[in-house]
């Protein structure tokens, strides 16, 4: 051997290193509920854990882990973007409470607006430069792709009506579905809308995401994907059960961590329990998980640890993403 | 596996100067959140962070075989010496198990693989590649090269003020699978700024082929670039204009760029030594810098003696 053979000369800035984060077998979130349910009646939060509780039981007890202890950590996600005219302190007693009484125990709190911006990094940001638009047939790389700003599909757009000269009547063209498997079921997704807000005397344009692009963060976020120049973002923060609850969401860290003993929040796997008006919304989630171009470093990451626990883990986070939809109003 | 195909596109960035590393850095953040790669030795050297593009269209092939090529294609822009700027495009391709095309996500969570539809060989794929220099259907990745490439030259750090003329010039290349260590089969000088490299090498060698083909993509600009210069000069002298202003830049911001496999690893390091036994890029290089020395030497010699006459003139006077 001469000293070639095992010299090694590197610079730190010249790696991809991904910081790695704990990790359980499953991730389960036990409700999704938006603010006026949870304001306004205690009755329908009880049915709602009631319905979840069986689900959730069934859920651990058939998780497998190849053997060893099978983690798994449940979460609830709070609406706070869409709607801040709550305050923690007037809410989150009661659902607790309500879960507790169901059999339901929540490990993990998280915020939907911690989805958007969490520790200053902006996550939905970040996700939005990930997307990976579907190429149409003939796409061979000469020019850039084309979307439309703010929307996402999965097929070619009916055009918009032709005239027809002859006829001079308008002629319809169905949309089309590229990867259709004899017929089309063809789904566009509004990911954010942008509107002028007064600041400061001046018209700023304003990004508001949507509820189903949050939703795909927040499940990148259980499923450990997300990363900020390498680092681990949106970490739980412990949170003591005697600690009094503050005024405004914004105050509260965007995951939280209820339980002291719970399994790492983030998981291979996800599974939803979700009143089935969450279908199109989680449909949606799909597409737009399934039109990511995601962190590489990170994907390895997890398959290579599911790996070494002898599991096999899908390298598309859609295929690590399960739901269940139960009844609901 | 079949094979791996790429471009390499390399020009001068739109920048009066050389840029220092920190400015490079921001000018290559084109994805948030994701790292720009740097080394400072022995070259400034700066990579930006992968972009993805969605394909789906016919693959160029010598036979008559028909294929369809559906996936991902990735692109990065490095920037050496805060000067050289490349845009770098690759995909594998790879028999395809579904003869249709499958939902998104099966081609979005393999970054930088296109799946072939259709049963030609890697020979067919690569001789098919070559030969299709500009493609109008099929598999375009100069167009992803220079795509990133006008990215990069639009963003608002650059006073877009170039003080050498130079032009881009274009590295096709194809690696095939082989048992063996690394090896290249051929380098073909197809035109004045168009090259095709043709290399084999371990399929667990593959993600160290683009880097090689980016260095050697520069070295060969580079190359391109001081004979070009000397034409210049040459011409400006002809016209009894003043060389020296198409000779001071050139010597001031290229000379130094010169060192063939500083950023390549280890293992590709052998294939230098084949191209620097033919054709000898250091041996041409060197001729070339000699070239322009001694007429910077001569011409200073010109200005001396001329500053000499008027001197003794004037102790004459």
């Amino acid at each position: 051997m001469n000293a070639l053979d095992t010299y090694v000369y590197g610079e730190a800035t010249d790696h991809n290193r991904v910081r790695a984060v704990p990790l359980s077998h499953l991730s389960i979130e036990v409700g999704h509920l938006h603010m006026e349910d949870i304001r306004n009646d205690d009755e329908r939060i009880r049915t709602h854990f009631q319905a979840i509780a069986p689900w959730l039981a069934t859920s651990i007890a058939s998780g497998d882990a190849n053997g060893n202890k099978f983690r798994a950590s449940t979460c609830f996600l709070i609406d706070d973007y869409f709607q801040r005219d709550t305050r923690p302190e007037d809410v989150m007693g009661n659902l607790l409470r309500a879960a507790a009484e169901c059999g339901v125990s929540i490990d993990y709190i998280a915020r939907e607006a911690g989805c958007c911006v969490a520790d200053d990094v902006p996550l939905a940001e970040l996700t939005a430069a990930r997307l990976l638009p579907e190429p149409a047939p003939g796409a061979n790389g000469s020019r850039p792709p084309t979307s439309a700003s703010g929307w996402l599909c999965n097929g070619k757009r009916s055009p918009e009506s032709e005239s027809d000269q002859a006829m001079r009547t308008p002629q319809w063209r169905p949309p089309q579905e590229f990867s259709k498997w004899h017929h089309s079921i063809f789904i566009d997704i509004e990911l954010w809308k942008e509107a002028d807000e007064l600041v400061n005397g001046h018209a700023v344009s304003q990004r508001t995401w949507s509820c189903a692009f949050l939703a795909s963060v927040w499940q990148l976020q259980r499923l450990g994907m997300l990363r900020y120049h390498g680092e681990a973002v949106a970490q739980p923060c412990p949170w003591a059960p005697d600690t009094r609850w503050p005024k405004r969401w914004d105050e509260l860290p965007a995951v939280i961590q209820l339980n002291p003993h719970a399994a790492p929040f983030a998981a291979y796997r996800s599974l939803s329990i979700l009143p089935h008006w969450y279908l199109p919304i989680e449909n949606a989630v799909r597409v737009i998980l399934g039109h990511l171009s995601l962190d590489d470093g990170a994907t390895d990451q997890i398959v290579d640890r599911a790996a070494a626990e002898g599991m096999l883990v899908s390298r598309s986070v859609v295929e690590r993403v399960s739901h269940i939809f139960i009844e609901g109003s | 596996m079949l094979l791996v195909v790429g471009e390499v596109r390399t020009c001068l960035l739109h920048n009066s100067g050389p840029l220092e590393q920190p400015l490079v850095t921001q000018l290559l953040e084109l994805v948030p959140g994701q790292r720009v790669r740097t080394a400072e030795r022995p070259v400034p050297r700066a990579t930006s962070p992968e972009l993805t593009h969605g394909v789906d269209c016919p693959l160029a092939v010598a036979s008559r075989a028909r294929a369809r090529g559906i996936g991902t294609v990735t692109s990065h822009a490095v920037i050496t010496g805060g000067l050289v700027l490349q845009g770098s495009a690759k995909a594998q391709l790879r028999h395809a198990a579904a003869g249709h095309r499958l939902t998104w996500s099966h081609y979005a969570r393999q970054p930088s693989v296109i799946e072939v539809i259709g049963q030609p060989d890697a020979v067919d794929l690569a001789s098919g590649y070559l030969a299709d220099a500009s493609p109008t259907s099929a598999l375009d990745l100069g167009s992803v090269s220079e795509h990133i490439i006008g990215i990069v030259q639009m963003r608002p750090y650059l006073d877009h003020a170039t003080s050498v003329r130079t032009r881009p010039t274009r590295v096709r290349w194809v690696a095939e699978l082989g048992d063996y260590d690394v090896s290249i089969s051929r380098v073909h000088m197809q035109s004045d700024v168009l090259r095709t490299v043709e290399l084999t090498v371990r399929e667990d060698q593959l993600d160290l082929v683009a880097r090689f083909c980016e260095d050697f993509a520069l070295h060969d600009w580079l190359l391109t670039t001081i004979k070009q210069i000397i034409e210049q000069a040459d011409r400006a002298r002809a016209g009894g204009r003043e060389s020296m202003d198409v000779l001071r830049p050139a010597v001031e911001r290229l000379l130094h760029l010169w060192m063939p496999g500083a950023h390549v690893d280890r293992v590709m390091r052998p294939l230098w030594e084949v191209i620097e036994l033919e054709p000898g890029f250091s041996r041409e290089w060197n001729a070339q810098v000699a070239r322009i020395r001694d007429q910077i030497a001569l011409e200073t010699l010109q200005v001396l003696e001329l500053l000499e006459r008027a001197k003794r003139t004037s102790v004459e006077w």
